[in-house]
């Protein structure tokens, strides 16, 4: 059998040729791309993946070390004597309060009021603030001061103003002692805030 | 009356046939038109053998005449073997005209002058077999003069069969062309590559299908290395972070717990906390001085009351470690009554003070 073929595309032996030629580079270079493109991706992947497997390996080899500085760290004595442990602001509030209540009862004296500050929000740790108000007499100031520098955890006394609101001349002469109210801001740190 | 579906149908059809034309006339002259080597490469050359069908059996045609070939004689075996055969009918037994057509595929040729013959004479598409053959080319008009060759199936079938008891499969059955000195037409069915595979170098096409093969072959095994590779990384990859995350999780928590350390630190080690301030300021005060308010904010302290010193209040206020600067805020106020000045006081504090030993802390 033999073919008898259009004479427009017999004679023009030149565009056959071409085309097939076209044909040829388009398959041939679409394949080449392909593989090239999938072996060149799957390589820059490997290589991707190689660096993280380093990674996780250095990480993962670090565990022994990173255990003994949790270890270390979370063994840290100022931690917990500087600071108080509560669930929520609340809770810690109350326990300052508490605090400041009882050391100023160790030095015989008694609250005039407590009114909570808002949260100071540090990196690490929150304080948690109460405004205090007391009297006291001057003699017993240093007691009270004493203990409330000495309450575990440590409780920070910010900004304070004492004043003085009997002695005049009167009171000298029925010697009875000077009374001095003092208003403070006492902050406590706290962890384990959510 | 041709419905939508259907009339998409048909055209599609027509593209396809199309298509088919010009394909298979693109490899026709690619074919007709190859080098030599390349040819050889692909196709067995093999010399033409033509035959003449005769009542008798089959005639070899030669230079000097026709020879009869015996069936089952070396000479047909050896034709059969080394030869590409040609079957040439009489010119009576196949219906010929020509007609000047407009430049299109031997496909559409073929089927123009096909119709226009079954719509004249009195067989069926069943009975007759038919083909084409260009036989010249006018530019100008761009015509070509087309051989139409018609043949009743009998006739073909008929040569076929003394073809088969001599014991040869012929490649070709058409007419001879005593102008062009040889074969128009190809009355066998239409099987391109039936035809094809008989020539065929079938050698090289297996060792060039072969290195193709391995060719394919080597690439998709070097992807698939590749990608197993990968997948097995990536296993790994997955296993090793999933041991080294409550790793980070901790070294996280630990870094926690030491930034919250180191700003404990600084908190408590400062010198400038109140207990500290007031301790100083109190031992630092001169005999015969009595507060009356004292205001500490951090940083700075203002303290006001009576002296006895007044004179050297504010050099032994600056003595303390603590204090950077110490200054009246108010000009003295002498009390007579008690003999004393009344001041007021605003004392700055140091900002290098010397840090507390933390141990000390800790331990109060």
């Amino acid at each position: 059998m033999s073919f008898y073929i259009s004479p427009s595309i017999r004679q023009d032996v030149r565009k056959a040729w071409a085309g097939l030629a076209a044909l040829v580079l388009i398959i041939g270079s679409t394949l080449t791309w392909l593989v090239l493109h999938k072996g060149t991706t799957t390589k820059a992947n490997l290589a991707q993946l190689e660096a993280d497997l380093i990674k996780w390996t250095s990480i993962e080899r670090s565990a022994d070390l990173v255990s003994e500085n949790l270890e270390t760290a979370s063994q840290s004595g100022l931690r917990h004597v500087a600071t108080l442990y509560a669930e929520s602001e609340t809770q810690a509030g109350s326990r300052v309060q508490t605090l400041i209540r009882r050391a100023l009862e160790r030095a015989g004296l008694e609250v005039k009021s407590l009114q909570a500050l808002d949260p100071v929000g540090h990196e690490a740790v929150k304080s948690i603030g109460v405004k205090v108000v007391f009297v006291a007499p001057v003699d017993d100031l240093n007691i009270a001061l004493r203990e409330l520098g000495n309450t575990t955890p440590r409780l920070t006394i910010d900004k304070v103003n004492i004043r003085q609101v009997s002695g005049n001349r009167r009171a000298a002469a029925r010697n009875a002692p000077r009374q001095l109210e003092i208003n403070a801001d006492i902050y406590a740190y706290v962890r384990a805030l959510p | 009356m041709s419905t939508g579906p259907n009339l998409l149908k048909s055209k599609l059809q027509l593209v396809w046939i199309n298509l088919l034309d010009l394909g298979s006339a693109w490899i026709s002259t690619l074919s007709t038109t190859s080098p030599s080597w390349l040819k050889r490469f692909f196709v067995h050359e093999k010399p033409t053998a033509i035959l003449r069908p005769t009542t008798e059996g089959l005639e070899l045609v030669e230079a000097g005449g026709f020879r009869p070939l015996e069936p089952g004689s070396k000479e047909t075996a050896r034709l059969s073997k080394s030869h590409h055969i040609e079957v040439a009918l009489r010119p009576d037994q196949v219906f010929q005209r020509q007609r000047w057509l407009p430049l299109a595929s031997s496909r559409r040729w073929r089927s123009t002058l096909d119709l226009d013959f079954q719509s004249n004479a009195p067989f069926s598409a069943n009975e007759v077999i038919s083909d084409v053959h260009l036989v010249e080319i006018a530019p100008t008009t761009k015509r070509g003069l087309i051989k139409h060759g018609v043949c009743k199936v009998e006739t073909v079938k008929d040569a076929l069969e003394k073809c088969r008891e001599v014991g040869i499969i012929p490649n070709r059955v058409g007419i001879f062309d005593t102008d062009t000195d040889s074969l128009h037409f190809n009355f066998l069915p239409r099987t391109a590559f039936g035809h094809f595979s008989k020539k065929a170098n079938w050698t090289n096409i297996g060792m060039m299908g072969l290195i193709m093969a391995f060719g394919v072959f080597s690439t998709t095994a070097y992807l698939n290395q590749l990608s197993g590779h990968e997948e097995d990384m990536q296993v790994r990859v997955a296993a090793s972070k999933a041991r080294a995350l409550p790793v980070l999780q901790q070294q996280e928590e630990a870094i926690n717990l030491i930034e919250e350390d180191k700003f404990l630190r600084e908190r408590f080690s400062d010198r400038r906390r109140f207990l500290n301030v007031y301790e100083e300021l109190t031992l630092s005060l001169p005999q015969g001085t009595q507060l009356e308010s004292l205001n500490y904010n951090p940083g700075l302290v203002r303290i006001t009351g009576y002296t006895d010193n007044s004179d050297t209040i504010i050099g032994d206020l600056e003595a303390a470690q603590l204090v950077e600067r110490a200054a009246f805020t108010a000009p003295l106020r002498r009390n007579t009554q008690h003999n004393r000045d009344h001041f007021q006081i605003e004392v700055s504090l140091s900002n290098t003070s010397e840090q507390i030993k933390l141990t000390e802390l800790a331990g109060r």
